[in-house]
């Protein structure tokens, strides 16, 4: 790799970090797992969650679908990431999540199925259990 | 029997006993928990994961070498692997793989000069760009940074290579011949492709479905020399050569195997003699010598990859790989395609193009998976001066040439038990073509292969393979003298039985 290989190298990452207006987020309080199939559910869970929690409160969704196309160390490397939310919902409509995490990487988790009250109580008593 | 061939079998019944008795045991479940209790331990930033593996395999019908005969069985602990994930912060994590091997076999069945190896098959930086900006997959999309060595993004196989995650312990062609993923059983270099430099990985949900693009910017496959494959072996046979009064050898009776099948023929009278004969003897007046040939084995791409420790460049040219993949969510597919580019000689003059398409399809019962690739050699033509004894000087090229490779594999679980039937027995076939050939002569990697499998998980990601391989070489009757009085034979069989547990 010669000298001008390096500097698009280096251009190119930082590009990535310093040219668009950074945002440079950390994990979100709660990440909302779903799989493709239950996208529409998934979404209208974690807007109700968002909805239902203080407003400072950061809720970010996650199609765990793409881990299909992930390499084969994916599913930890995707797992640690969730698990640094403070909590982390998965949604069991047609398919659940834990087909392609296992549930026992995280220690921070609530399963729902549904927005009903029952399940987002469930949500905002764990949310605010570990706040 | 030699007291440490029999240990190292004794050893082995150890292995697949000890793993029957998993059930109570129960380790691998132990090194998750210690696992899990890292995690714990490290608030969630040190993520470790790991596998290992053990084989029995027994090759016939292989062609003897010097220093080793492949038909001798080999055990091996092929490769005990710990991936490590670390959190730096939230959204860049530090990744790597520490892969070790141990070989049990007799160093005549090996050829291993040493029995314990290791190598850190990646390590990189990972940063997530789309957390850090908080885009949606759906908007715009995941996009992740990495940067070290890294996965080259070609091809299913490569970015999926643990046998925990195959159905079969072999590796098809396509990941073995041209794709240099995996390097024969034989020698342990690493498992995977890897190579310094830059990937972007970009995500996008649609309706229909994920579509994948990895695009790499690596150093790339590379040799010094003139010739792209220069893996060579010395095979146990005898042959006369003629030599001149000084030391060259008359380029005629070059030793090559991609030698000219007329020439072969008249080497083959010199087979009838003692295949004992290792030292030179003088069969005519003062020109005639009995040699063990040497020979270019023509055996596709492994001897282009760097090692895991070696991130120069052959060259001061970068080589591209990307790989474009669809997941549509109507079906249980997984469909891309691969492109590979870049120079692979020291003055950056010539250049190899790698293409390939991949599909999975797979239902919690059964999957049908394949790949196609095609390799495209750029190549100076032309037969090199013999200037010395042995082969390193003898190579017979036609200029440009293409390499492929292809597979086909399906696998049905017959039966499935125990809790979330996590316990089942699945059959599995694979057929196999590679090619890797410029069709100016013979080649024993221009071959197709059936592989026969049953897989029984018997334990919750604990299994145990039983495999059954017959290859058949294309264009036998052009095999050059050497090759079949070494023993090289039209079909080979390999028999293995082999166990791998994952945590």
């Amino acid at each position: 790799m010669n000298k001008f290989n390096s500097v698009v190298i280096v251009a190119l990452v930082s590009f990535a970090f310093f040219s668009v207006p950074v945002v440079y987020a950390g994990a979100p309080d709660v990440y909302v797992v779903y799989l493709a199939k239950d996208k529409k559910l998934g979404k209208s869970v974690a807007l109700a969650i968002a909805n239902m929690l203080p407003e400072s409160s950061r809720v970010k969704s996650y199609n765990a679908t793409i881990l299909l196309v992930s390499d084969y160390s994916g599913k930890q490397k995707t797992a640690a990431r969730l698990s640094k939310a403070k909590l982390v919902v998965f949604v069991k409509g047609r398919h659940s999540p834990a087909e392609v995490l296992d549930s026992n990487d995280f220690d921070n988790l609530v399963q729902v199925q549904s927005i009903s009250d029952e399940d987002l109580a469930k949500v905002r008593e764990n949310f605010q259990g570990i706040e | 029997m030699p007291l440490y061939h029999f240990i190292a079998r004794c050893f082995c019944f150890l292995i697949v006993c000890t793993s029957f008795n998993l059930q109570a045991m129960n380790p691998i479940s132990a090194l998750g928990k210690l696992s899990d209790s890292l995690r714990e331990t490290t608030d969630g930033r040190v993520n470790l994961s790991g596998y290992i593996n053990a084989h029995y395999m027994k090759h016939d019908g292989m062609p003897e070498f010097l220093e080793r005969d492949p038909n001798e069985a080999l055990i091996q602990v092929r490769e005990a692997s710990i991936f490590a994930d670390l959190l730096v912060t939230d959204n860049l994590l530090f990744s790597t793989e520490l892969e070790t091997s141990y070989d049990l076999s007799d160093k005549n069945a090996s050829g291993r000069d040493k029995r314990l190896k290791g190598a850190l098959n990646y390590y990189y930086f990972d940063f997530d760009i789309a957390a850090m900006r908080d885009w949606e997959l759906d908007g715009l999309g995941n996009l992740n940074v990495r940067f070290g060595r890294i996965l080259v993004p070609f091809l299913q196989y490569n970015e999926n290579k643990p046998n925990f995650k195959q159905t079969l312990m072999s590796q098809p062609f396509t990941a073995w011949q041209v794709v240099p993923s995996n390097n024969a059983a034989i020698d342990f270099e690493q498992y995977g492709w890897t190579d310094f430099g830059l990937m972007l990985n970009w995500s996008r949900e649609f309706n229909q479905g994920i579509l994948n693009l990895k695009v790499a910017v690596i150093n790339g496959l590379g040799v010094e020399g003139a010739v792209l494959d220069t893996n060579e072996v010395t095979l146990s046979s005898t042959m006369m050569m003629a030599m001149s009064m000084g030391s060259d050898m008359d380029s005629s009776m070059g030793s090559s195997m991609d030698m000219d099948p007329d020439m072969s023929s008249s080497m083959d009278s010199s087979m009838d003699m003692d295949s004992d004969m290792s030292s030179s003897m003088d069969t005519s007046m003062d020109t005639m010598m009995a040699v063990h040939p040497t020979v270019r084995v023509r055996d596709g791409l492994h001897n282009a990859r760097s090692d895991w420790d070696d991130n120069s460049d052959i060259n001061s040219d970068l080589a591209y790989s990307a790989k474009l993949t669809f997941t549509p969510y109507a079906l249980p597919l997984n469909i891309g395609v691969s492109l590979y580019s870049g120079a692979w000689d020291e003055d950056a003059d010539q250049n190899l193009t790698m293409t390939g398409i991949h599909v999975d399809l797979t239902q919690p019962r059964w999957h049908v998976k394949g790949e196609i690739v095609r390799a495209e050699v750029e190549q100076t033509a032309g037969l090199n001066p013999v200037v010395a004894m042995g082969p390193s000087g003898v190579n017979i090229s036609t200029g440009d040439y293409s390499m492929s490779a292809s597979y086909l594999e399906g696998a049905y679980s017959v039966k499935k038990y125990g809790d979330n039937n996590s316990q089942y027995v699945k059959l599995v076939l694979r057929y196999d073509r590679v090619n890797t050939n410029d069709e100016a002569s013979f080649t024993p990697f221009h071959r197709s292969r059936q592989t026969f499998g049953v897989e029984w998980q018997f334990v919750k990601d604990v299994r145990l393979r039983a495999e059954h391989q017959r290859h058949t070489l294309e264009d036998f009757e052009n095999a050059p003298g050497p090759f079949v009085a070494a023993g090289g034979e039209e079909e080979i069989t390999m028999d293995m039985l082999s166990i791998i547990a994952n945590f």
